[in-house]
């Protein structure tokens, strides 16, 4: 017999609140993971790698 | 340092388009000085109603949107446009998308908004919605501008160098989506005519005023808040030269936020028709949003953890860093207002006004001065600002200005509240309305002259920023090589 998706979805529709919950703890997890660690920590230099000081560079005379 | 995050490091830089970055540091360097200049005005209309000066157009009720919007969404708005521009390019290796046609488009397109909302509000011509009160038909054409914002932020991160997306840019690409669904939800209205300016709202009684709160609440949120912790972690990383305190936090903070704060609204309603349970899920989760807040104030002041002593010498980290701080204030008082038992006191008094003003001359406009400090020398390839002086002037007398603005405006506001709630023996209300009027009198006065230090402070920032783009250095300041450490080290 075919699964009644409709019915399905309003069951489970009355439990958004812990879906979303689950999915917030999901992405803290991600976050969190250990082995993310050195990967995040490479990524928050990012914006320190370009040098926006133009004036600054050596080929405009420093 | 580690390795470097870009692929494309090292190689050819990408064609940045600045031009309209630069336009619209201008833009917001203007509006910030039309808009506490008129915020000065009707502060000291309030305390001297004859400034009124008998006009409709200069009275108080059609200058007062003209300052909200000229703070908000000119000066904010521009600020926001400015840094998204530059920090999307910068982050993602790549020029903008749409080319330099469409940029101009959005710099002319905004300006546009900013001068017939104005107009508008001194014709009396308003939906009188808070901070949306502009009419339909500037409505529509804010829609466009903001679509083209949309395609321009977000094509230029399809297109982006860089693989991994920079924690600024969701935040700014978050207020970006949220404030278009918002403008279009709560303007959702009907013209009276076609060539009429006249509209009525969709949305009748309480369900129009939840979603104006929906709408006025992340606007705080959205605008306010996602839009500029986007100019927080750029560019207080960049002024301190170290990485963000924890990247792993900026991620739960940008989800924290993007989940909690789109609740909170309804305690702008508290002991209003709206129903109870709408009232108390708002106050919960307003008190639930002491969390991204607070995480993302340490995330913001640890950065300069280990390098606090650059606190000391250079004062446009110490806007940035101080900024973060009253992000951190403002975002506690908040939560603690929405609470129904201090709401009952607080609301509809001037507490109210000095919350708002702690975050937006605290947090708003200290981290866009900071923000503007480190573009200005950037974008038109200046050494240094003409004088890290003055800068030190505008911090401490824009400072000191709010300091007298947010204390006065507590003493007055729970001083209202008490009395307007003050019974005598006999069960009749102790104070007239006139009278608590006349208590709020010096208050009034000291809020104006705190108004008045934070425009000369924003007067003295035009001159230190008009002598850098010149080109010129305050004799006897020498060349600080140290004011910003090599990124790279």
């Amino acid at each position: 017999m075919d699964i009644d998706l409709e019915a399905l979805r309003s069951v489970l529709k009355q439990f958004w609140t812990v879906w979303l919950l689950a999915l917030f703890c999901g992405i803290a997890l991600y976050a969190f993971w250990p082995s993310n660690r050195a990967r995040f920590e490479r990524l928050a230099h990012l914006p320190l790698d370009d040098d926006d000081r133009p004036a600054r560079r050596p080929t405009d005379g420093r | 340092m580690a390795a470097p995050a870009s692929a494309s490091a090292g190689t050819s830089t990408p064609d940045y388009d600045f031009d309209v970055v630069k336009l619209f540091t201008i833009a917001a360097t203007f509006w910030g000085v039309a808009a506490f200049l008129v915020g000065v005005v009707i502060a000291f209309q309030l305390a001297f109603p004859v400034l009124n000066l008998d006009l409709e157009w200069t009275s108080f009720g059609r200058l007062r949107p003209l300052h909200t919007s000229a703070a908000v969404f000119a000066f904010g708005g521009n600020a926001l446009f400015a840094t998204s521009l530059y920090v999307v390019q910068r982050t993602s290796r790549a020029s903008l998308f749409g080319g330099r046609d469409l940029a101009l488009f959005l710099f002319w397109g905004y300006q546009a908004f900013i001068v017939m909302a104005g107009v508008g509000y001194l014709f009396g011509i308003t939906q009188s919605k808070e901070y949306a009160e502009p009419e339909w038909f500037v409505d529509l054409w804010l829609t466009i501008v903001w679509v083209v914002y949309l395609i321009v932020f977000a094509g230029t991160l399809l297109k982006r160098e860089e693989p991994h997306i920079y924690v600024a840019n969701w935040f700014y690409l978050a207020f970006i989506i949220t404030v278009a669904m918002l403008h279009i939800g709560n303007n959702l209205s009907v013209p009276v005519s076609f060539l009429g300016a006249k509209s009525y709202p969709l949305f009748p009684g309480v369900q129009g005023a939840l979603v104006q709160w929906w709408y006025g609440h992340n606007a705080v949120g959205f605008f306010l808040t996602a839009g500029f912790l986007g100019i927080m972690y750029y560019f207080v990383p960049k002024q301190a030269g170290r990485p963000v305190y924890s990247y792993r936090l900026s991620i739960v903070h940008f989800w924290s936020l993007i989940f909690l704060y789109i609740w909170a609204g309804p305690h702008h309603l508290h002991y209003t028709a709206l129903p109870d349970w709408a009232q108390t899920l708002g106050m919960v989760f307003s008190i639930m949003l002491w969390m991204p807040s607070w995480g993302g104030m340490i995330n913001g002041l640890m950065t300069l953890s280990g390098a606090w002593d650059k606190l000391r010498t250079d004062p446009v980290l110490r806007f940035l860093v101080t900024s973060v701080a009253f992000y951190g204030m403002s975002t506690f008082e908040g939560p603690v207002m929405s609470i129904k038992a201090v709401n009952g006191l607080s609301h509809y008094t001037d507490w109210t006004i000095g919350h708002v003003h702690s975050g937006a001359l605290g947090w708003v406009a200290f981290v866009s001065f900071g923000a503007i400090y480190f573009l200005v020398p950037a974008l038109w390839r200046r050494e240094r600002l003409y004088s890290s002086l003055l800068v030190e002037v505008h911090f401490w007398i824009a400072t000191i200005g709010i300091v007298l603005y947010i204390t006065a405006m507590w003493i007055s506001g729970i001083m209202q509240g008490l009395m307007w709630r003050a019974y005598d023996s006999l069960g009749f209300l102790q104070y007239s309305f006139v009278e608590t009027v006349q208590a709020m009198f010096p208050f009034y006065v000291i809020r104006a002259l705190g108004g008045v230090c934070f425009l000369i402070g924003a007067l003295v920032m035009v001159y230190n920023l008009w002598r850098t783009v010149r080109g010129e250095v305050r004799k006897g300041e020498m060349p600080v090589a140290a004011v910003i450490p090599a990124a790279a080290e």
